[in-house]
């Protein structure tokens, strides 16, 4: 073989071998069986102004620096909510190895804005983990919010017929929300701790 | 012994006595029984509490559960929390069936006890009194244990060695 040919041949062949090099790296990182949704781009959240439980305004501003686990419910709700609030307390748990930075805040926005109020929110949602944050305020700024997120709820009587006692149905689905502000993967039920922080790790690490 | 020997009736006696003894707890067994009841405790202020447990029927027939009560609660529902499309809720469940020699479990994000308007906040570890009455009139009273989380759940701590 003449010199020229032999340079391409090894050219070629180290071209090969980084090439080769590259995709058995990507296989040291296996992608796991990542349940979440995952959006393709991550989606901007429309304005909305509502209110903490410590009644300081709590915007689409409350979303930037941290990444949020956002979900919707209610204070009246006996078994969804409860059980939520307490699989993301555990989750925050299994994360607290994260720089501060990197760990998620946990949000729970009320769809019961009548009876959730600031106060009542504040007697609950902190129960859970003193970190958690709880929301509220106008109906339609919370209807912007849900719908920019494409989540749904609505009230049914109570069996009782009591008009105090009425219950919300409501998407039980958790939204990350990345430190930019934007939804970037939806956790739909059933949530468990471990599956939970895994996930938003892999998450994490794919956004660098 | 020799005395039981040599009197027959009262050996028959005894043995007759031994076998209602056998009948007896053997009907026993058959009664609804409820393994690891509990309500998560909840918020000071919360109004709806919920109950979990396994309710198993050794009974050769289905057994409806009829009604729930306890002294601690203005009322107890029975219900179902079912997700459809994202969207929870919960269905009221009146009364609940159970099959012969099977369970129905009651579980976090299932079928739960409503527990309306607790007479004063529970604290972590309490018992509380409640009452299940079934289709054959049969009343089970258990104390269900008040906690944060359900057992399984509260290990999985990393930092935790054991």
């Amino acid at each position: 073989m003449s010199r020229p040919a032999r340079i391409v041949v090894y050219i070629i062949s180290a071209l090969l071998a980084a090439l080769l090099g590259v995709l058995f790296a990507q296989r040291m990182e296996p992608a796991p069986e990542v349940r979440a949704l995952v959006l393709d781009a991550p989606r901007q959240l429309p304005d909305f102004a509502l209110l903490d439980h410590r009644e300081e305004a709590f915007g689409p501003a409350r979303l930037q620096g941290r990444w949020t686990l956002l979900f919707f419910g209610f204070t009246n709700c006996p078994d969804v909510c409860p059980t939520t609030l307490d699989t993301l307390a555990r989750t925050v748990r299994l994360l607290q190895d994260l720089p501060v930075a990197m760990q998620p805040v946990v949000t729970m926005v009320s769809v019961d804005p009548m009876r959730d109020t600031p106060e009542q929110l504040a007697a609950y949602v902190p129960f859970f983990n003193p970190e958690f944050v709880g929301v509220s305020g106008p109906m339609d700024q919370i209807l912007a919010l849900t719908r920019g997120l494409g989540v749904a709820f609505a009230y049914t009587p109570a069996a009782s017929g009591d008009s105090e006692s009425y219950s919300v149905e409501h998407t039980a689905s958790i939204f990350l929300v990345d430190p930019q502000g934007r939804l970037t993967a939806i956790f739909s039920t059933p949530h468990k701790a471990d599956e939970l922080s895994a996930e938003y790790r892999w998450i994490l690490r794919q956004y660098g | 012994m020799r005395t039981l020997l040599r009197r027959p009736l009262l050996l028959v006696g005894m043995l007759c006595l031994a076998l209602v003894a056998a009948c007896g707890h053997q009907a026993a067994d058959r009664s609804p029984h409820a393994i690891d009841p509990w309500i998560r405790l909840a918020p000071p202020g919360a109004g709806m509490l919920a109950g979990y447990m396994v309710l198993e029927n050794p009974a050769d027939h289905t057994i409806e559960l009829v009604s729930v009560s306890s002294p601690a609660f203005a009322s107890v529902e029975i219900h179902r929390t079912e997700v459809t499309d994202g969207v929870a809720r919960m269905v009221a469940e009146p009364r609940v069936s159970i099959a012969a020699e099977g369970r129905v479990i009651f579980e976090p994000g299932g079928r739960h006890l409503m527990l309306h308007g607790p007479a004063q906040p529970l604290a972590e570890g309490e018992l509380v009194p409640l009452e299940l009455v079934f289709d054959d009139d049969r009343h089970l009273r258990i104390n269900a244990t008040v906690r944060r989380s359900a057992e399984a759940e509260t290990n999985d701590d990393p930092h935790k060695h054991h």
